[in-house]
């Protein structure tokens, strides 16, 4: 789809609304708006139960918004959930009552999916007990409200830790499950959906339904990866691994296409444990790799580092010291540069997360500087996820927008490992057309404590997606916010039939609505 | 601004106001990952993060009353926060604007008798804590441990204007001028209360103030007094107040020592609860099971006397208290 060119002054059609999309007909998928209609009724009824709905301003307030800080809004009451039981009572009691539920885990959502315009949120994070460990299997059974970092803290006296999961404390077992959970040991362990064996779920209807490859197939592969449609994750059972500290790698370019290229090679090989580019702008790109052993660190620098056309540190500064000199008037973009690796760089082996060279709780180091160096009252992260064939070009196009919008932004690429052709994968983000390794990357302006107005923020996320529906292309975040973008990149087929499913096990289209449907 | 938001600047009492308050919070709720409070009750509305988010939203102190209450004033919240904000104090600040509401509001300020102000003429004064200083024993062991002709044990250890400032009650500008005023001679404190820690840092900038734990370990040879096979209770308040500097000397000893330490993979230490008031949100034997847990170790050995009593009723190890390692010392 081309966007036509809009010049200053003139007010142009919005092309996310879908009045203005020609040939893509609007769909009524909710029955009607809810308008707070039989609320009483059905908190009287929960309450009957022993479910306490909290109605106070102050809690309710607490959950206005979401990491994004783009959307807010406001339930007409909240629940902390303490087990499935109470999950179920709640959902059958929306049902009949017709009363929107919105779940929130970390709420690590940017375009306002996690958040309640009314009706009940269901907070999932007072579920966050870990069950079992079964050491001989190595899994873990666990409650689906706990963040990630809090399952890492019990795993770790046992010498265990989680597979992949995202680079951020606060993300819970059952948000990431439902959207799929990109780690930088994803090209080889793919999202952390693929790391679940079983799940509990609570249906629409309020069903509880155990699930897994096995049994109840279908709901499992509705679940994982389905952004809280087709029900709640209340438990689940993961993979689990021995402990290992990391040691990390970077390699510095000055060229996007040759740092993914890198990437690529690297992950499509097998050739790493851990492998990631983050950027400043695209001046500073940094690919990182990392290993769990001193055996795959080897092998490594023996087979493969003289392919890897990245820099050192010492040579990437004199590169970017000789380019700057002959640009005197980038002055400023090199002091940029220059603070941000002054300070961000410690961040990534502070000694007392080192053991030697190697990093000890590899999540808390950089989930504390993603928050630090990247976090605020505002994040705005669009992102595309293609195959491999498309993704040097979709990023470039990306960069070329971020320049666009922004002085200062962030790239972030990673891979992302698929089994099969997932019945999962479909209508999530991963790409339909990629096999083997899919490649994601997340387009980050460093807003500081500029302001921009909400509607230069949007145009900007609206210009990255437009890329993806212009080469076919995925998104981690096409809820929310993005929903209108969701017919235009997966089209009315598969759209209309996600839609039927949704209708059937969600009557009431009460359970996350506003998020996809 | 809301208009609280400058109410509340203007009622700062305890915070520092160099550092980012709520309105920087952007709920991300790292600061939930240590906190006590939230891992007994899975409720976000309880803890620093629901207090921030409530009062940006225009909630007033009276509408998170409960939520003020429970924190137990560990400030591991603030040694996670991403932004840096004042966590701890805000808390203390909310307490005390809850305080202002109460028509009963008391001020602390009775004027210790002249007998007990602390004498001047040591270079070094140890401020003990109540529970330290009505227990004989570890008394006992402290002047073993510090008394010289430039050390002293302060007859003031300022006790009442710790739980004055815990309990948001204002301490009257007499009462805290004669503190002050004893203090003031001594070049080094060794300050078993955490919050008196801070407070006198801010009060006392040009004297050096260090933990009783901290300063104990550096009067005996710990290496040889502590192994792998003990679990060390580091007191929380003081840890976390001075945590950059803190999380550097405990790991040295960590590394040093091989012990175990109440450390969650953030590097904050988990606290019993024990100490200060009574938090209805957290039970410190819970606590206490959660420190311990997956961990092998034939002794405890705490810095906080509160926690011996914690951990004995949990635990069949010798529980010690960190003094009594320099009678080990005495006994060899």
């Amino acid at each position: 789809m081309k966007i036509p060119v809009i010049q200053p002054g003139e007010i142009p059609p919005d092309h996310v609304s879908p009045e203005s999309l020609r040939g893509i007909p609007r769909q009524q998928t909710k029955p009607s708006r809810w308008t707070g209609k039989d609320w009483e009724k059905f908190t009287r009824a929960v309450s009957a139960h022993g479910i306490a709905v909290k109605e106070n301003r102050a809690v309710c307030s607490l959950y206005s918004s979401d990491s994004g800080g783009m959307a807010y809004g406001m339930p007409h009451g909240v629940v902390v959930a303490r087990s499935t039981d109470q999950v179920s009572i709640i959902m059958k009691e929306a049902q009949k009552y017709n009363i929107p539920v919105k779940v929130r885990g970390g709420s690590l959502t940017t375009e306002g999916e996690t958040v309640a315009f009314g009706g009940l949120q269901l907070d999932m994070t007072g579920m966050s007990n870990v069950l079992a460990i079964d050491h001989e299997n190595m899994t873990v059974r666990t409650e689906a409200g706990i963040y990630w970092h809090s399952l890492a803290e019990v795993l770790r006296r046992d010498g265990y830790d989680y597979l992949s999961a995202p680079l951020n404390m606060t993300s819970s077992v059952g948000g990431t499950l439902s959207v799929g959970g990109i780690d930088i040991n994803s090209p080889r362990l793919g999202c952390s959906a693929d790391q679940a064996l079983a799940l509990r779920v609570v249906t629409p209807k309020g069903e509880i339904l155990e699930c897994s490859e096995t049994i109840n197939p279908e709901i499992f592969n509705r679940n994982l990866l389905g952004y809280g449609q087709f029900g709640i994750i209340t438990e689940a059972t993961l993979r689990i691994r021995n402990f290992t500290s990391i040691t990390m790698h970077y390699f510095y370019y000055s060229s996007l296409s040759s740092a993914i290229g890198d990437m690529m090679m690297l992950a499509e090989n097998d050739a790493s444990d851990y492998i990631g580019i983050l950027t400043i702008m695209d001046r500073a790109v940094n690919l990182l790799v990392a290993f769990d052993s001193a055996e795959r660190e080897q092998a490594f620098f023996a087979k493969w580092r003289r392919r890897v056309k990245g820099y050192g540190e010492m040579g990437f500064g004199i590169k970017m010291g000789a380019y700057y000199a002959l640009r005197p008037w980038k002055f400023k973009e090199a002091l940029y540069l220059l603070d941000r690796k002054k300070s961000l760089m410690p961040e990534f082996s502070p000694g007392h997360h080192m053991s030697g060279s190697s990093i000890l709780d590899r999540t808390v180091v950089f989930s504390k500087a993603v928050w630090k160096f990247w976090g605020g009252r505002q994040m705005v992260i669009p992102d595309l996820a293609t195959n491999k064939e498309k993704f040097i070009k979709a990023v470039e196009r990306g960069n070329a927008v971020c320049k666009k919008y922004f002085r200062y932004y962030t790239l972030y690429c990673v891979g992302i490992k698929l089994t099969g052709g997932k019945e999962r994968y479909e209508m999530s983000c991963i790409p339909p057309d990629a096999g083997g390794i899919a490649y994601g990357c997340e387009f980050e302006p460093m807003l500081e404590d500029r302001y921009y107005s909400h509607d230069y923020l949007q145009s900007f996320k609206n210009e990255i997606y437009d890329i993806g529906v212009d080469m076919k292309t995925s998104y981690y975040r096409f809820g929310g916010m993005m929903k209108g973008y969701i017919r235009r990149v997966f089209g009315d087929e598969v759209v209309d039939r996600h839609l039927a499913l949704k209708q059937e096990a969600d009557p009431g289209m009460i359970l996350n609505s506003d998020v996809i449907f | 601004m809301l208009l609280h938001h400058k109410k509340l600047e203007n009622a700062v009492i305890f915070r520092d106001s160099s550092r980012p308050g709520y309105e920087r919070c952007n709920g991300c709720r790292v600061c939930t990952l240590p906190c006590p409070v939230w891992r007994e009750t899975r409720d976000v509305s309880l803890t620093h993060c629901g207090r921030a988010r409530a009062v940006q939203c225009g909630a007033s102190p009276e509408d998170i009353r409960e939520s003020i209450g429970v924190c137990i004033l560990c400030g591991a919240c603030e040694s996670v926060c991403p932004f840096g904000i004042d966590t701890l104090g805000i808390t203390i600040d909310l307490r005390y604007m809850l305080g202002m509401k109460d028509p009963d509001r008391k001020t602390a300020g009775e004027l210790i008798p002249e007998e007990r102000v602390n004498k001047w003429g040591y270079s070094r004064l140890i401020l003990p804590g109540k529970n330290i200083g009505s227990d004989e024993r570890l008394m006992k062991n402290l002047r073993n441990l510090f008394e010289d002709s430039e050390t002293a044990v302060a007859s003031d250890d300022g006790s009442d204007i710790s739980l004055a400032i815990e309990s948001g009650i204002i301490v009257s500008d007499e009462r805290k001028e004669q503190f002050v005023r004893s203090l003031s001679g001594a070049r080094e404190l060794v300050v078993a209360d955490g919050i008196l820690q801070r407070i006198l840092k801010k009060w006392l900038p040009d004297v050096s103030i260090t933990g009783l734990g901290i300063a104990i370990l550096n009067k005996i040879d710990f290496t040889e007094l502590i192994g792998p096979d003990d679990l060390y209770i580091i007191e929380t308040r003081g840890y976390h107040g001075a945590y950059s500097e803190m999380v550097r000397e405990y790991d040295l000893i960590r590394k040093k020592t091989g012990c175990q330490m109440n450390l969650d993979l953030h590097r904050s230490a988990i606290p019993t609860g024990s100490v200060g008031r009574y938090s209805s949100a957290v039970s410190p034997q819970e606590q206490a099971m959660w420190i311990m847990q997956g961990r092998r170790f034939k002794r405890i050995i705490v810095e906080s006397p509160e926690d011996i009593s914690v951990f004995m009723s949990v635990s069949d190890a010798d529980v010690i208290h960190v003094s009594e390692l320099a009678g080990s010392q005495h006994d060899e």
